[in-house]
């Protein structure tokens, strides 16, 4: 029975009437309406519900709500231009903003209590706040120095592309009031929920829902029998997944039924209620097992005997050849880590269907052009009937990047129901659901002369896929594909399996299908120069990438500073003071990556441009919306497109406003992925502000009575070129192109040059207008009784052609450093021998807290890319490449053993010491 | 989580074991409910009746009397972390502290709740079981003390009866020539559960160890005291063979599982060394 509760909840008095077990979380959300707190985890791990009682930071999820009675409340909402917020924003403390409101509490705690707080007092009192993007150098910046204004980086030639501005939504996100799926909470709205198998592999032999039918409050429940038989997936050459299981489950958490009540505790108990009837088969968990004769089947498609779902066989050149040239060819095996995306915010979808047979849908996507395709394709309805919004984003990783079963149930029990069905996963449903990172069983050879150049290149790699495609086929390609890109590689010969196993499905994420094989080969790279005498950044120098090469994969790569990269890193660690001169268990270590700036082809076969755009200019002149379908997850791609728009028209960047990710209103875009948004979509930015300015200089040019091409627009003026001083503002050549020709709009839009890639097999993947280097220097520290490695500092350099915005390219470096520091030394997703997940949570998964972030020393070389908008390409996956392979090497370089498997946790290390200690460990060298 | 749970919020200590011992044993106590809220969230406890023990304020003090650190069992990690007598009297105490949790959880768990939580991981069991503390049960009769040490069943379970509520730990005073230290390992630098845990307790009187104790966490289904250590450091001189001796006795002693967190081989490898370097801290202190 509920209880009448009566808090305080910033300054007001507040009277709720509360069951006795809702926390105090629920409260704020539900019934108070208070959505700024959020909802990560549920059992305080993450801190984003993180509020003041009584002015110290707690959980809100760890707090049943009449345990508060009488206290006081403060939440984000009750900080309004909070020195604090206005740091947060400043710094560029914030990407997704999902953490924000959380982290906001946390450190106006701490000043409250610690106005001048040291960096170490800051990241121990921000180490219960989860931060997945940003990896936390600038929340600890924006608090350490939080009544400071923040020494951002400029430099640019332009006037808005080049500044380190906000982000567009930085007010919103530090005060609460963004909105992100799981916020919406419309009229009449009912909530559903998916039952999953518990078993890795059986038949359904019958489904009974009609004790779940009866329960008070369900009013839908839908099987297999009420979807479309359609198979649906990522790639159109892979569809192998249903709505609903129909016959067969084949992973712990494949999909069965789903219900719609009225509250989310109902929807559970009508879950237990439904009786299904299994036969169990024979399940198999590891892809070599998978692979053998006889081992159980998942998919009956006579293409994927053996369970290989994807199989690629690649040969450049002749590596036999190159081998047979080689003064010293290394062999080494490689085993990585299935690693999930763990944004902060877990999926959430709200679907509507409306009155006239449209489908509305809100979600937190990547990609809603995609989400609208498999949505029209599976309901049958054309695109035009659905309309898919992308709310705020708390994070995405590639974990949002295909529709997902929220998004086609929460529409299928809307139209259903009549009602509109919100559907969220809770942190354990979304591990269970999985799409993370593939682990790879990798064998590396490299063959290299005595200087050290690399004569050939042999990658054999196993990808262990789970149970459905997802973006695997791609993952396998990208896995063979980028690894020419780095280094000149006279011949390449790629082997790749993706393999089918009981377990759940891997997809994309961040680096996609490249962090394992760029682990193997950096390692491999060391030992090479090892064997040689050399010093392992003279090999890469060696071999590095240059401007304007065709790969033997046939890949284009255009501006390349990796040279400039490793030189920075090399300086600015002090390499040479360092390297072979520390003592033991203390190592330091490099590693290069760079990655696609966009994907060279759509995901399914088409002609429209991959990135489009459209600018209004408001009909006083003064101010300009951007619309356009990409998504902004976080990595302040709203940001970065407004700065090359606002450029490109030459107006100031606070004219500009911004509409996107909504499938009615923004033209088409293939959405967050492959790093594409800041080159495709920048690009269809630009040239929409180009239409725009030209118009406005049309207009001018009466107006100044100076031919138009005699005129520039800069920063909200329009100027004659050869007598600046004689000018109109931009804003009045624009009210009045209004008035006397109506509209002043733009539009612009991308298309990839046609002629990217070779004609081999799967010679689409790796394809990309440009590439982006990066190389990171490691510097660890390993305890060498208990194992544990800490990495003490991270000096990167990136190419990321011309930073649009610096700021913001600093944080996607400083995110990928510690993102790829917690894959390299923490994650894994581990299973039981049932094919169970045994850690299904933020409190046995773990992720790197600001505790664990090291000193990052970014350096942004200069570059340009004649592809890229104002010469810009991408920076948010190139970025996380050379992570891994820096710090294995760091620590084999500070235990004196190779590390060859991941996480390098501090179990596999005291083995590797014990190993050597015994005399019987491979030294580094050995292969 | 089921519908039909009543939340009591008795006023004093008197009227909340009264009402735990009425209510049985589908009645649950809470305290800070860090752990108690994700459990009853997952459904992973049931109970009928939550006892809440926030109305009783006495609990949550911490004070100083006679060379006796009394803390309150509904005193916070970040209250003793603040607190000027735990500062005074036993600072080793924020060992268990600086490694517990996130900020957020040191607001909300309690010591109590802690130790009657009797996960053999909890940070403050070892290091209170090295430091010889005492606990006070409340009871519907009364009052009564015990040896921490004497306090846990087998994993997950305490001596606590029917009605019976942990009020409050006392710990001795610091005096010259002791010392202890907590050495808890974690997979990552913060929040992170311990995988092993090493306390020690140690008193030296002119250059001889005349008092010695080692607690471990996380290495068997309860924390314990490694009897062996005492048996081996008291008369010694402390010295670095006695400490590996030890550690190697630690190691001997425990008996841990594999999970996730490290497999048994591992923590038995870490327990020696945190052992040691328990002891060599202590000894430090001790100085």
């Amino acid at each position: 029975m509920k209880k009448l509760l009566s808090l305080r909840v910033n300054g007001d008095l507040a009277e709720v009437a509360v069951q006795p077990d809702a926390t105090l979380l629920q409260v704020l959300r539900d019934d108070l309406g208070l959505t700024g707190t959020k909802v990560g985890c549920g059992s305080g791990d993450c801190g984003t519900c993180t509020v003041l009682l009584d002015g110290e930071p707690v959980n809100a999820c760890l707090l049943l709500a009449l345990e508060v009675e009488g206290r006081a409340i403060e939440t984000i909402e009750g900080l309004v231009d909070h020195p604090v917020q206005k740091a947060f924003m400043a710094h560029g403390a914030i990407q997704c903003g999902f953490c924000t409101p959380g982290a906001i509490m946390s450190a106006k705690a701490l000043i409250d209590r610690n106005p001048r707080p040291t960096r170490e007092e800051a990241a121990e009192a921000m180490a219960g706040n989860l931060c997945r993007c940003t990896g936390y150098q600038k929340i600890l910046d924006a608090v350490v120095h939080w009544d400071e204004p923040p020494a951002v980086p400029e430099k640019t030639d332009h006037t808005v592309v080049g500044r380190s501005v906000p982000r567009i939504d930085a007010r919103e996100l530090v005060s609460g009031r963004g909105v992100f799926t799981d916020d919406i909470r419309l009229p009449g709205m009912l909530y559903g929920k998916i039952l999953t198998s518990p078993h890795a592999h059986a038949k359904i032999l019958a489904i009974d829902t009609s004790r779940a039918e009866a329960l008070e409050g369900v009013k839908a429940v839908i099987t297999a029998a009420d979807v479309p038989e359609t198979f649906y997936g990522v790639s159109p050459a892979r569809y192998d997944e249903q709505v609903l299981a129909k016959d067969r489950v084949r992973y712990v958490g494949d999909e069965i039924a789903a219900v719609a009540a009225v509250d989310e505790e109902i929807c559970r108990r009508a879950l237990d209620l439904i009786e299904v009837e299994y036969e169990l088969l024979p399940a198999v968990f590891d892809p070599f097992e998978a692979m053998d004769e006889g081992a159980p089947q998942l998919h009956d498609h006579p293409r994927f005997e053996n369970n290989i779902n994807t199989r690629v066989e690649w040969h450049f050149g002749d590596v036999e050849e190159g081998f047979s040239q080689a003064d010293v060819v290394r062999e080494h095996t490689f085993t990585g880590n299935r690693v999930y995306q763990q944004p902060m915010e877990p999926h959430c979808s709200v679907a509507r269907w409306e009155s006239d047979q449209r489908l509305t849908m809100w979600t937190a996507t990547q990609v809603v052009h995609y989400v609208q395709h498999q949505l029209a394709r599976l309901l049958g309805l054309p695109e035009g009937d659905v309309r898919v919004i992308m709310t705020h984003c708390g994070g995405g990783f590639g974990g949002k990047a295909e529709v997902n079963p929220l998004e086609i149930c929460s529409a299928l029990l809307s139209r259903k129901t009549g009602m509109p069905v919100k559907m969220r996963y809770t942190r354990e449903e979304m591990i269970h659901h999985g799409r993370g990172r593939h682990k790879q069983f990798i064998k590396m050879k490299i063959g290299a002369k005595k200087d050290g150049a690399i004569t050939a290149v042999h990658e054999e790699a196993v990808l262990e896929g789970g149970a459905y495609s997802s973006f695997g086929i791609v993952a396998a390609y990208y896995a063979g594909a980028m690894v020419p890109t780095l280094y000149k590689l006279p011949h390449f010969r790629y082997d790749g399996y993706r393999v089918y196993t009981n377990l759940p499905a891997c997809g994309a994420m961040r680096g996609h299908g490249c962090p394992h094989p760029r682990f193997a080969f950096e390692g491999v790279l060391d030992m090479l120069a090892e064997d040689l005498g050399l010093d392992p950044i003279e090999v890469r120098l060696k071999n590095a990438m240059e401007p304007n090469t065709r790969t033997v994969n046939e890949l284009e790569v255009g501006s390349c500073e990796l040279e400039a990269c490793l030189e920075a890193v090399r300086d600015r660690s002090g390499w040479r003071e360092k390297k072979g001169k520390l003592p033991p268990g203390k190592g330091i270590g490099i590693g290069c990556g760079g990655f696609v700036s966009g994907a060279g082809y759509p995901i399914y076969r088409s002609k429209f441009p991959h990135s489009n755009a459209l600018i209004r200019v408001t009909e006083d002149g003064r101010a300009a919306t951007l619309f356009i379908g990409e998504a902004d997850i976080g990595q302040g791609s709203n940001t970065v497109l407004t700065q090359v728009a606002a450029e490109a028209m030459g107006v100031e960047y606070t004219a500009m406003r911004i509409v996107a990710a909504d499938t009615e209103t923004t033209p088409r875009g293939l959405g967050t992925y492959s790093s594409r948004v800041t080159l495709m979509g920048g690009n269809a930015c630009r040239m929409a502000g180009e239409e725009v300015r030209r118009q406005v200089l049309e207009v001018a040019s009466e107006l100044l009575d100076v031919p138009a091409e005699d005129l520039d627009a800069r920063a909200g003026q329009v100027f004659v070129k050869a007598d600046p001083v004689r000018a109109v503002p931009w804003a009045d050549a624009a009210a009045r192109y209004f008035s006397e020709r109506g509209p002043l709009v733009g539009k612009g839009w991308y298309s990839p040059p046609e002629s990217l890639g070779g004609s081999h097999k799967g010679s689409t993947v790796g394809t990309s207008p440009a590439y982006s280097f990066s190389v990171c220097v490691a510097e660890v520290d390993v305890d060498m009784e208990t194992g544990k490695v800490t990495v003490t500092k991270l000096t990167d350099a990136h190419d990321v052609g011309t930073a649009i915005n610096p700021m913001a390219v600093e944080g996607q470096c400083e995110g990928a450093g510690v993102m790829m520091l917690s894959e390299a030394l923490l994650e894994d997703v581990v299973f039981d021998e049932e094919g169970r997940i045994r850690n299904p949570s933020l409190h046995d998964y773990l992720i790197a807290t600001a505790r664990d972030a090291p000193e990052i020393d970014t350096t942004v070389v200069p570059s340009y890319e004649p592809r890229g908008p104002y010469g810009g390409k991408e920076c948010g996956e190139g970025s996380t490449l050379p992570v891994i392979g820096a710090i294995a090497n760091a620590v084999s370089d500070a235990i004196g053993v190779r590390v060859s498997e991941l996480p390098i946790n501090p179990e596999r290390v005291r083995a590797l010491i014990r190993q050597k200690e015994a005399g019987s460990g491979s030294p580094q060298t050995s292969s | 989580m089921g519908r039909s749970v009543e939340y009591h919020r008795p006023g004093s200590l008197a009227e909340a074991c009264e009402l735990l011992r009425s209510l049985g044993p589908e009645a649950l106590p809470l305290a800070g409910g860090t752990d108690v809220v994700v459990d009853l969230r997952r459904g992973a406890m049931t109970p009928r009746h939550l006892v809440s023990l926030s109305g009783l304020d006495d609990l949550r003090e911490i004070t100083l009397e006679d060379g006796q650190l009394r803390i309150g069992a509904l005193v916070t990690p970040a209250q003793l972390q603040t607190s000027s007598e735990v500062a005074l009297a036993r600072p080793e105490l924020l060992d268990a502290v600086r490694v517990f949790g996130t900020p957020q959880v040191r607001n909300r768990a309690t010591v109590g709740g802690n130790l009657c939580t009797a996960a053999s991981c909890a940070d403050f069991t070892p290091l209170l079981m090295a430091l010889g503390a005492h606990i006070t049960i409340a009871t519907p009769e009364g009052s009564r003390g015990m040896p921490l040490a004497e306090f846990f069943g087998d994993h997950r379970s305490t001596h606590l009866g029917p009605g019976h509520i942990l009020s409050e730990v006392i710990v001795s005073e610091r005096t010259r020539g002791e010392g202890a230290a907590y050495e808890a390992f974690g997979l990552r630098a913060s929040n992170s559960i311990t995988v092993a845990g090493a306390a020690a307790h140690v008193r030296m009187e002119e250059g001889r160890c005349t008092g010695a104790r080692l607690a471990l966490g996380a290495v068997a289904p309860t924390a314990f005291l490694v009897q062996a250590a005492e048996t081996a450091l008291v008369g010694s001189s402390l010295g670095d063979d006695d400490l590996a001796g030890v550690g190697a006795a630690a190691a001997e002693a425990s008996a841990p599982l594999s999970d996730i967190r490290g497999s048994a081989e591992h923590r038995r490898e870490l327990v020696e060394r945190l052992s040691i370097r328990a002891l060599e801290s202590a000894r430090e202190r001790a100085r």
